[in-house]
């Protein structure tokens, strides 16, 4: 199984990126998308925000769960309290692993939002939170 | 071919639309003269009034004609779709979907363009052979102000001209036109009837391909999520070997009962169509129950079909109707006559698409039986449609209707969130849904359809990025499609096959101008996709930091792409420049190579096929990097200095003399100033970070305030270069120039300006999320580059000045030897360049290599004063440049000459001097001015000092009466005559040596020749001593230098400094007492140090030394100053040389008894009576000097204790202190003493003098000459 996990800002822009596989079943944390489908990722997740941005006016929580789905691909996701959106593109649902993961990435998130050098919207390129989001993926997914 | 105004085709109904089925087809074409505006106008007004009443129709009287009469329902209409284009693929569905036949063909003619009616009796003919599936064939003769009866035929249809008659008339039109197309109807209705077999769409299409309803196999794996709950089996891809058809001549009952069934289901159809919904949803329920019956799936799921449009449009008229019963959910059954109501509408119609998609989906298990796929999208799409009419209009409201049967546009209603969400959510499963529809098998204009349906979708139920993901995903689907056909059309063309490139930028006329039109909808899309993923399209100035920089590249590839196969080249040159901007970064060195060679493809196509004003700017809006001016050793820049040099310079700067919050100095030294006419270069840096070469086929400065004219430079910027170039500009006007940037044009791209940024704009990151989503888009936008960073460059253009050049220098390669202290002159020669203005201002200074180390000299701390002074006087009065000529009245003219004189002093340390020339033009009027325009012309000369006459050493020594005798080879001759020789020889008399002494002075000769010295000593105010040599190459010679002493120096005063005073001065600091280090400087007190300054410059004002070079004749007469500034004068010496203000001398008066054996020895007699006479001699200008004068008698040659015991052995008459009062200035008084020796022996006499005049304890003068007195 593979995943594609996104970060967008506020302004629709990428704020961190991440393809990645399970290590259940035997995985081996590699994404196994295809050719076509690595480049269409992006876009799936992007066109879901006209429903994340519209889901959020509708409930109290963070977790949004499943909001979308693309052929047998579903879209969950996570809005921060800052309207950040983590995206996650999947192939089965597991709604509380997900929620476990996407609370811990919020936590991380947060952190990196913390440090002096990092503004909001910026683009995260720091190795440590990148090992971070993989362990936690490993972790849940 | 004239490009379609917008405005006039009005919107046609939405073929998507709920009731889209419902309609007929109607096709419009041209006939005659007529041109393409017009026709266009016709069409429009027909589509205008598109929608006929029943109730308005005339029923056809014929009784055999009926079964379609407008009586039937006078509530329901007719629809028509009126299509401008023939379109023969879907004539395999007509029997399926009646809707897609083409029932009418209506040939539009401008009347006015129509010379002879009976030549449109052939037009008719045409059309029905052209169109034989279409039942009647009519031409509409517009703007025809004749009546019916007056046309040839009936085929002909007048329409008045507009002004004459409204919609009514095209509407009255249209309803005769209805009327007989019913008329026409149950002729098909019978043909149908009595046809043997009704075929499925598969069953006889050769060459509709492989169908599949199947998702993309790598994505969809597992069971397909069908909407609403059914779950239908894989749809099955059905090869075209693997085609079975209905053996049809085995007419089994089963298939009696299908063909029944169908017909019934065309019957219904045709009602519908004849607006007679009510007739159609009972038809249909018959042909329901029959096609059930026999499993016919996919003739059972479009009636189905049917049944829901008839029910929706039937709810629309308001007419009450039964639900059938095999509609209904199996649980509530039980059919009643009741008015439906809304809800259990809106519910039952998504259930029974539910149905109808899962029986499509059973329909794929029967060979020839399966459902088209575009039937199966459309039936999606239609339902998306209704629920997006009702979501958006709160329910099922009569809005909501409207808007699903007839396409009207659904008013602003305020609908709960939540419940709107939840419509909104449920759309999203139908839309999703309609996704999954595989289109590989569908051919490129169905795939558009669906895929805009679906966006059409999204974008009306603001799901804004949806909308954009499925453009997108139509651009891909189009662009391999529209390539292959393109391929097909070409191999048709020319059969001899070709490279992709080639042919592609070949054949591109004919193609090119074809799609013109369809461009801008195209380039519309494409915008609108830019758009949504945060490409601001239109502005070229601008960035936007909203977005996905990966999505933003990739769409701009894709937008390049689409554009290529059309082939587009306007969308390609747009949309290159546009990637180039947002992601140039992003792209590798092949991509970039790639894009710029298309680009510049494309560009020269779209130039050869006349378009005009299509290019965008330059993409990199850091291009100017930044512009400098050159300073040019040709021109030189001008500087500003101030016409009065004695202007007041605490003015400007206040208070203080440094003051840290003035200028910074970069800012001062940045400024620049041109002069008006002159060309001046200019340095721009521009940089290309891409991978291609930049052609700059025209590049200026632009610039503001005062007129200039810049050059106009083509170049090519080498690829990842930053590159320097020069432009030179010419000033126009006085006044301040700012250059502002560059006005360039790229090839591909127009003419652009751009300022100069020096650093990319950074961008702050804004201290409060204001607004996020889309709506943040607005707000992200960034103005590039941001003013914050744009440099500009300000330069002063001043009226016109001359420019002079060096013509000449009388010097060989501008280098001069020199001994030291040796001068020479040099003329300079002066060219005026300038053809208009001449130097009239000329002011020459000089700097040379002793400057330098000089002023280093006096930087350093440990100085003491009279060494700075010396330091001082090197530096400032000691110049070794020095200009002759008057420059007061000096003046070149325009292409004149004129020379300058220079004379150089050849000093130690000199090896470079430089001359700077500062020139101007100063017009009578400027006077007034504070401030004059210079230029400085610089002239370096080489200078070679070598040593000439050296001091090696100096002494002084006082002219004494007590000689000691010497011995000479004659025999004994007293020091006496020697010295009385001397001094007849300088002239001193000898009364009077007491006011000269003797000054040793060694010379030497470091020259490689001999020099013969003259050194000049003021003896007398008129009289000056000479005294020559001839000294040989490296000896040393003493000159003895008569010296007269120097009387009356004002020691008290400090030692003066010849530097501009300084806000904390040296002198002030030394004075300052209790400052140990200031006051004890060296090794002398400042006392000492201030007596031996002055004693020395007193000295020194005395002496006069030159030297001449008598033997070099070849190298002319040398001649020079011997430095005497060498001599070093120690205290001692001072005191030698100086003359105290009152001088005491004692004598004897001489009588019988004594016998004078020197000027002050004397042989007397004891116990004699003598007479000491002393003299006081007052040289003071003070005025009159008092003070007490004393006399102090010792032994000869004895300890101080025995020596001072006189009192047994001279006899005094008086005292031996006495106070002498009020000496005039050179008067002498003299003081007379009686003694007597009583003993025999030597005696020594000292006299002091103790200056009272200010006070006890003032200065005390000795005499000079003690006098001995020898007693025998």
């Amino acid at each position: 199984m593979s995943f594609y996990l996104a970060i967008i800002g506020t302004k629709d822009n990428a704020v961190y990126e991440l393809e990645f596989g399970t290590y259940r079943q035997g995985g081996d944390g590699k994404p196994k998308f295809s050719a076509d489908m690595k480049q269409l990722c992006p876009f799936i997740v992007h066109s879901s925000l006209d429903i994340v941005e519209e889901m959020q006016w509708n409930t109290s929580v963070m977790h949004l769960k499943v909001i979308d789905k693309f052929y047998n691909y579903l879209i969950s996701s996570y809005i921060t309290a800052g309207n950040i959106k983590f995206l996650l593109l999947h192939e089965t649902r597991a709604d509380d692993v997900i929620r476990q993961f996407f609370t811990d990435l919020y936590d991380l998130y947060v952190k990196t939002l913390m440090s002096p050098f990092y503004s909001v919207d910026q683009p995260i390129t720091s190795a440590v939170f990148d090992q971070r989001v993989r362990m936690l993926a490993k972790k849940y997914l | 071919m004239a490009p379609r105004p917008p405005s006039a085709v009005s919107t046609p109904l939405d073929t998507l639309s709920y009731a889209a089925p419902s309609r007929i087809r109607a096709f419009l074409c041209p006939v005659g003269l007529i041109s393409r505006p017009r026709f266009l106008d016709f069409v429009s007004r027909l589509q205008d009034t598109s929608i006929i009443r029943l109730g308005d129709v005339t029923p056809d009287p014929r009784p055999e004609r009926v079964m379609f009469s407008p009586q039937g329902l006078p509530d329901g209409f007719v629809v028509y779709n009126f299509v401008t284009a023939v379109d023969n693929r879907h004539v395999f569905l007509e029997d399926l979907e009646l809707y897609r036949r083409t029932f009418a063909v209506f040939g539009l003619a401008d009347y006015s363009n129509i010379g002879n009616l009976t030549d449109l009796q052939v037009v008719i003919g045409a059309l029905q052979a052209q169109h034989p599936q279409a039942l009647i064939h009519k031409v509409i003769l517009f703007d025809c102000p004749l009546d019916q009866n007056q046309l040839p035929s009936v085929d002909f249809i007048c329409v008045p001209p507009k002004r004459a008659s409204r919609i009514a008339s095209v509407r009255t039109t249209l309803c005769d036109l209805t009327s007989a197309l019913l008329a026409e109807l149950p002729l098909l209705a019978k043909a149908y009837q009595t046809t043997d077999t009704i075929a499925s769409p598969l069953a006889r299409d050769d060459d509709y391909d492989s169908i599949t309803l199947a998702p993309v196999p790598g994505v969809q794996s597992r069971s397909s999520p069908s909407p609403a709950g059914s779950t239908g089996s894989l749809p099955s891809t059905i090869n075209k070997d693997n085609r079975i058809s209905h053996p049809l001549s085995h007419h089994t009952e089963r298939q009696r009962m299908r063909r029944k069934g169908r017909s019934m289901k065309i019957i219904a159809n045709m009602y519908l169509l004849a607006g007679r919904a009510f007739d159609a949803l009972r038809e249909y329920s018959e042909a329901l129950n029959v096609l059930k019956g026999v499993n016919d799936h996919l003739w059972h799921a479009s009636c189905l079909e049917g049944i829901g449009i008839c029910m929706v449009i039937l709810a629309y008229i308001g007419v009450p109707f039964v639900i059938p019963g095999a509609v209904l959910p199996p649980d509530s059954s039980s059919p009643e006559r009741r008015e439906p109501e809304p809800p259990q509408l809106l519910d039952l119609l998504p259930q029974m698409t539910s149905t109808i998609l899962s029986l499509y989906n059973r329909s794929q298990n029967f060979p020839g039986e399966s459902v088209p796929q575009i039937t199966y999208a459309e039936t999606i799409l239609r339902m998306t449609n209704l629920l997006t009419c009702t979501t958006l209009a709160g329910g099922w409201t009569a809005a909501a209707r409207a808007a699903a049967v007839l396409s009207r546009p659904i008013p602003e209603t305020s609908i709960p969130y939540s419940e709107f969400h939840h419509a909104k959510i449920n759309v999203m499963n139908w839309i999703a849904a309609a996704q999954i529809v595989r289109l590989d098998g569908v051919d490129a204009v169905d795939a558009a359809r669906i895929l805009t349906g679906i966006a059409a979708a999204c974008g009306k139920l603001g799901y804004i990025r949806k909308r954009g993901f499925v453009l997108r995903q139509l651009v891909t689907e189009l662009i391999p499609r529209i390539l292959q056909a393109r391929q097909v059309a070409q191999n048709k063309w020319s059969q001899v096959p070709r490279s992709d490139d080639d042919g592609y930028w070949d054949d591109s006329e004919g193609a090119s101008v074809q799609q013109q039109e369809l461009d801008s909808s195209v380039l519309a899309v494409l915008s609108d996709i830019c758009d949504v993923y945060g490409i601001p399209v239109d502005s070229t100035s601008e960035v936007s930091s909203f977005g996905w920089q990966n999505i933003k590249t990739s769409i701009l590839k894709t937008c390049i792409g689409l554009c290529q196969v059309l082939p587009d080249y306007v969308g390609i040159v747009q949309y290159t420049s546009m990637l180039f901007r947002f992601s140039g970064g992003d792209l590798s060195v092949d991509e970039q190579l790639a894009l710029i060679r298309n680009f510049r493809n494309a560009h020269t196509s779209a130039r050869s096929l006349g378009a005009q004003g299509f290019e965008h700017e330059y993409w990199d809006s850091y291009f100017v990097r930044d512009i400098a001016v050159v300073e040019s050793s040709l021109w030189a820049m001008p500087t500003l200095v101030p016409l009065e040099t004695t202007a007041n310079r605490t003015d400007a700067g206040g208070p203080f003399i440094y003051n840290p919050f003035a200028k910074k100095g970069d800012e001062e030294a940045n400024k620049y100033i041109l002069v008006l006419g002159e060309p001046v270069e200019f340095k721009v840096i521009l940089q290309n970070p891409f991978a291609f070469e930049l052609e700059i086929a025209t590049m200026s400065l632009v610039g503001t305030d005062a007129a200039f004219s810049s050059d106009v430079i083509s170049l090519a910027v080498p690829p990842r270069k930053l590159a320097p170039i020069s432009i030179y500009l010419t000033p126009m006007s006085t006044g301040v120039l700012n250059v502002t940037g560059c006005k360039f044009q790229v090839f591909g791209c127009k003419e652009t300006t751009l300022p100069v940024t020096p650093t990319a704009a950074i961008v702050t990151p804004p201290a409060r999320i204001k607004s996020f989503g889309l709506e943040a888009r607005i707000s992200s936008i960034i103005k590039i580059p941001s003013p914050s960073s744009v440099k500009q460059v300000s330069v002063e253009v001043v009226p016109e000045l001359p420019v002079l050049r060096v013509n000449r220098i009388s010097l060989p390669q501008c280098s001069l030897m020199l001994l030291e202290g040796e001068r020479r002159r040099f003329a300079i020669t002066l060219g005026n360049v300038s053809e208009t203005v001449s130097a009239n201002t000329i002011s020459v200074s000089f700097s040379d290599s002793t400057t330098k180390s000089l002023s280093a000299a006096l930087e350093e701390q440990f100085r003491n004063d009279s060494e700075r002074y010396e330091i001082e006087l090197f530096l400032r009065k000691r110049a070794a440049l020095r200009c002759i000529t008057d420059l007061n009245e000096f003046s070149i003219p325009s292409n004149g000459e004129a020379d300058i004189e220079v004379e150089v002093l050849g000093k130690r340390g000199l090896t470079a001097g430089r001359i700077e020339i500062s020139y101007s033009h100063i017009i009578d009027s400027d006077v007034l001015l504070e401030e004059k325009y210079v230029r400085t012309l610089t002239v370096d000369i080489n200078f070679t000092v070598n040593a000439s006459i050296e001091v090696a050493g100096c002494d002084l020594v006082p002219f004494s009466y007590d000689m000691p005798m010497i011995h000479t080879s004659d025999g004994q001759v007293t020091t006496t005559d020697i010295l009385l020789k001397f001094l007849d020889r300088v002239g001193i008399p000898f009364e009077e040596m007491d006011s000269y002494c003797l000054m040793l002075l060694d010379l030497r000769n470091s020259w490689p020749s001999q020099l013969s010295v003259e050194l000049g000593s003021r003896v007398g105010d008129n009289d000056i001593h000479t005294i020559k040599e001839v000294i040989q190459p490296g000896h040393l010679s003493r000159l003895l230098v008569p010296i007269r002493r120097i009387s009356d120096v004002d020691t008290s005063l400090p030692i003066p400094s010849l530097l501009p005073p300084k806000q904390f001065s040296r002198q002030s600091t030394r004075s300052m007492p209790g400052n140990a280090s200031s006051t004890k400087s060296g090794v002398w007190s400042a006392e000492v140090e201030r007596k031996v300054f002055w004693y020395r410059e007193e000295l020194l004002r005395l002496l006069d030394g030159r030297w001449s070079d008598n033997v070099a004749e070849t190298d002319g007469l040398r001649r020079g100053a011997v430095e005497l500034r060498g001599l070093r004068i120690s205290p001692q010496m001072v005191d030698i040389v100086r003359m105290g203000n009152v001088g005491v001398d004692l004598s004897l008066s001489s009588s019988e008894h004594t016998r004078r054996s020197g000027k002050y020895h004397w042989v007397v007699e004891a116990d004699s009576f003598f007479t000491l006479a002393a003299s006081v001699t007052s040289h003071s200008t003070a005025g009159l000097v008092s003070g007490i004068l004393r006399i102090q008698p010792t032994l000869t040659n004895l300890p101080v204790s025995t020596a001072l015991d006189i009192n047994r052995r001279i006899l005094f008459n008086g005292t031996l202190q006495m106070p002498v009062v009020g000496i005039e200035s050179g008067d002498a008084r003299r003081i007379e003493t009686d003694f007597v020796l009583l003993a025999r022996g030597e005696y020594e006499f000292v006299a002091s003098f103790e200056d009272t005049t200010t006070g006890i304890g003032g200065r005390r003068y000795l005499c000079r000459e003690k006098l001995v007195i020898t007693c025998n």
